[in-house]
């Protein structure tokens, strides 16, 4: 692999979300202990992340331990029926983008992420699918590779999923496959099993 | 060159018949001479060395499809149609669910995947790369090199592709040849011409632009959006004319009893066929997929694995009466030869939506005879033990 190309996209991608917001959004590291995400997920972490604040999406939130592209572990809490992994709007473009129902089984949640990680063109493949706890429900976890098509770097990753009261929480690791997955998986691990749901207000 | 130099020959046309398709195509259009690489220090030498760069770069992306009898299947069709040119091409299969075909000017000849899906025999898909051609061998794209517009086009793209990476490049550096309509004219004459020459009846050249005006127009009527459109559109403008024009020309060229060699595209794509599937479905364009896959049923409606895959499309699309419509398919599916065994889960997880669950135990029981160490086998097992 190249590093060049790789800070470049890095730039370009900062680029975006720095002219996607009002406030320029900045890194800001996470202490470690406990904390809750967007309101809604309680989490226990060890280790040094980071976290992207001032994004203006208050049911997503994403981390870093290496800085972005390499690592990034992304949370999703609390996502109601008709909400999708971005911003939706009543228009034609937004059409084909797949929304959340509350009567979705861990296949459809997959395929949503799928649909969401491979929007532009990146292959994305299921590793494995298997029933797991998560945020207080009898969730799932799965397990995937995907070969990005701006880089064309290989990642994999994992996920945790659960729907509880109606409501989508899901958490998404993902790094390159060589080196980087590897090393923040046990924290991430540890990070999933103590996540536990909080009820909204 | 003019459109009349094509249209203009078929005043023998009665005579020309008896003589085979090479013979006559050579008497009514000659091929020009083999391109030679030209020197380094000219413009055109310039665009030659970027082509080779992205060459290089086509050859170690993970977009390309390394599977030897697929790309010499592809590739045999290019030659076929390429004639003398031949050992000056390179043939790429590259994944890439769109409908896209482009040849550099240095002979990199590259066809995706969502190009091969929806040919409907191997003379659509020689449609489509001897149009491709014929802007080779007319060497369009030094002409648009020439073009003060395009310079500034090309020096935007020259500073882009290195950032882009390599299929996302070549995507931009397609876009930077768009082609005159006068060019377009010529490449579908050029086309036509080698098809008749290669044995191809020419007439299926326009059908593939019907297909794609159907499927573009099937998407419009569902999103409401008018910008969907494909990539080679974006560089080749597209109107009812112009497929009026080839269907026109095509006629006036003959030849349709030529066989469009149906069998020969289905067996060289089987193998693929269910990963170029589900590679189309996440392009999430139900619009273009629906009429796609209403188009393969139709074809076979012994085919099994269309009309699992016309489920999934409409599973997917989620609209009012999709459920309906996608469990009938499914059904459907599962009675037929080529059905995957996913069709199984697919009717497990509506069945268990449903709450019908003695007919989703026998659904999954199914996919897990056919598929013991499937990814989600672990999660499907689960389901089998639910409500006692
Ligand atoms: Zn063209």
């Amino acid at each position: 692999m190249n590093l060049k190309p790789v800070l470049l996209v890095a730039l370009l991608a900062s680029l975006v979300l720095l002219a996607a917001c009002a406030k320029p959004a900045t890194w800001v590291g996470v202490t470690p202990g406990e904390m809750v995400v967007c309101e809604r997920l309680a989490v226990r972490i060890d280790g040094a992340w980071s976290r992207l604040e001032g994004t203006q999406q208050p049911k997503h939130d994403v981390w870093t331990s290496e800085g972005m592209p390499l690592d990034q572990l992304h949370f999703y809490a609390g996502l109601a029926e008709g909400e999708a992994f971005v911003v939706v709007k009543d228009r034609p473009a937004d059409k084909p983008i797949p929304r959340f129902r509350k009567d979705m089984q861990a296949q459809d949640v997959v395929e949503m992420y799928e649909a969401f990680a491979s929007r532009d063109g990146s292959v994305f493949k299921l590793e494995k699918l298997a029933p797991a706890r998560f945020a207080d429900e009898s969730g799932f976890r799965f397990e995937f590779s995907r070969v990005r098509k701006g880089d064309e770097v290989r990642t994999r990753g994992v996920a945790y999923g659960a729907i509880h009261r109606g409501e989508l929480f899901l958490m998404v690791y993902e790094a390159p496959r060589i080196h980087y997955f590897a090393k923040h998986l046990p924290q991430v691990e540890a990070i999933a099993q103590s996540a536990r749901a909080r009820e909204k207000g | 060159m003019d459109r009349r130099d094509f249209v203009g020959t078929c005043g023998c046309c009665g005579a020309m018949a008896l003589l085979g398709p090479a013979l006559r195509a050579a008497q009514a259009w000659t091929p020009p001479p083999r391109i030679p690489r030209p020197s380094p220090k000219t413009d055109e030498g310039g665009l030659w060395a970027l082509m080779d760069r992205e060459e290089e770069r086509l050859r170690q992306s993970s977009f390309l499809v390394r599977d030897g009898a697929l790309s010499a299947y592809v590739h045999a069709i290019t030659c076929r149609l390429a004639q003398a040119h031949c050992p000056d091409v390179r043939t790429y299969v590259v994944r890439s669910p769109y409908f896209n075909a482009n040849m550099a000017p240095n002979g990199m000849m590259q066809v995706w995947t969502g190009l091969i899906l929806r040919a409907e025999n191997e003379a659509q898909l020689a449609a489509v790369i001897g149009h491709e051609v014929g802007h080779y061998m007319a060497r369009h794209s030094v002409e648009r090199l020439r073009d003060a517009k395009s310079r500034t086009a090309f020096a935007h793209v020259l500073g882009l592709v290195p950032v882009a990476g390599t299929l996302a490049g070549l995507g931009v550096l397609a876009g930077a040849f768009a082609y005159s309509r006068n060019h377009e004219r010529v490449a579908d004459q050029i086309g036509l011409e080698l098809m008749a020459a290669a044995g191809y009846p020419p007439l299926e050249a326009s059908k593939v632009w019907t297909n794609l005006l159907a499927e573009l127009q099937a998407e419009k009527d569902w999103t409401g959006d008018a910008s969907s459109r494909s990539l080679l559109f974006a560089t080749h403008p597209t109107e009812k004319e112009r497929q009026t024009k080839l269907e026109a020309a095509a006629k006036a060229l003959g030849q349709s009893e030529l066989d469009p060699r149906v069998p020969a595209l289905r067996q060289a794509t089987a193998p693929w066929r269910q990963v170029w599937l589900e590679d189309e479905l996440r392009r999430r364009k139900f619009g273009e997929s629906l009429a796609l896959l209403d188009r393969l049923t139709a074809a076979d409606p012994q085919d099994g694995q269309a009309a699992y895959f016309l489920g999934e499309a409409y599973r997917l699309r989620a609209s009012e009466g999709d459920g309906e419509r996608a469990l009938a398919a499914y059904q459907k599916a599962a009675g037929l030869p080529g059905a995957p065994p996913e069709v199984h889960r697919a009717l497990g997880v509506l069945h268990r939506k449903a709450g019908r669950l003695p007919e989703m135990r026998e659904a999954f029981g199914r996919y897990l005879a056919a598929r013991p160490d499937a990814e989600d086998a672990e999660m499907i097992r689960s389901y089998l033990t639910e409500g006692g």
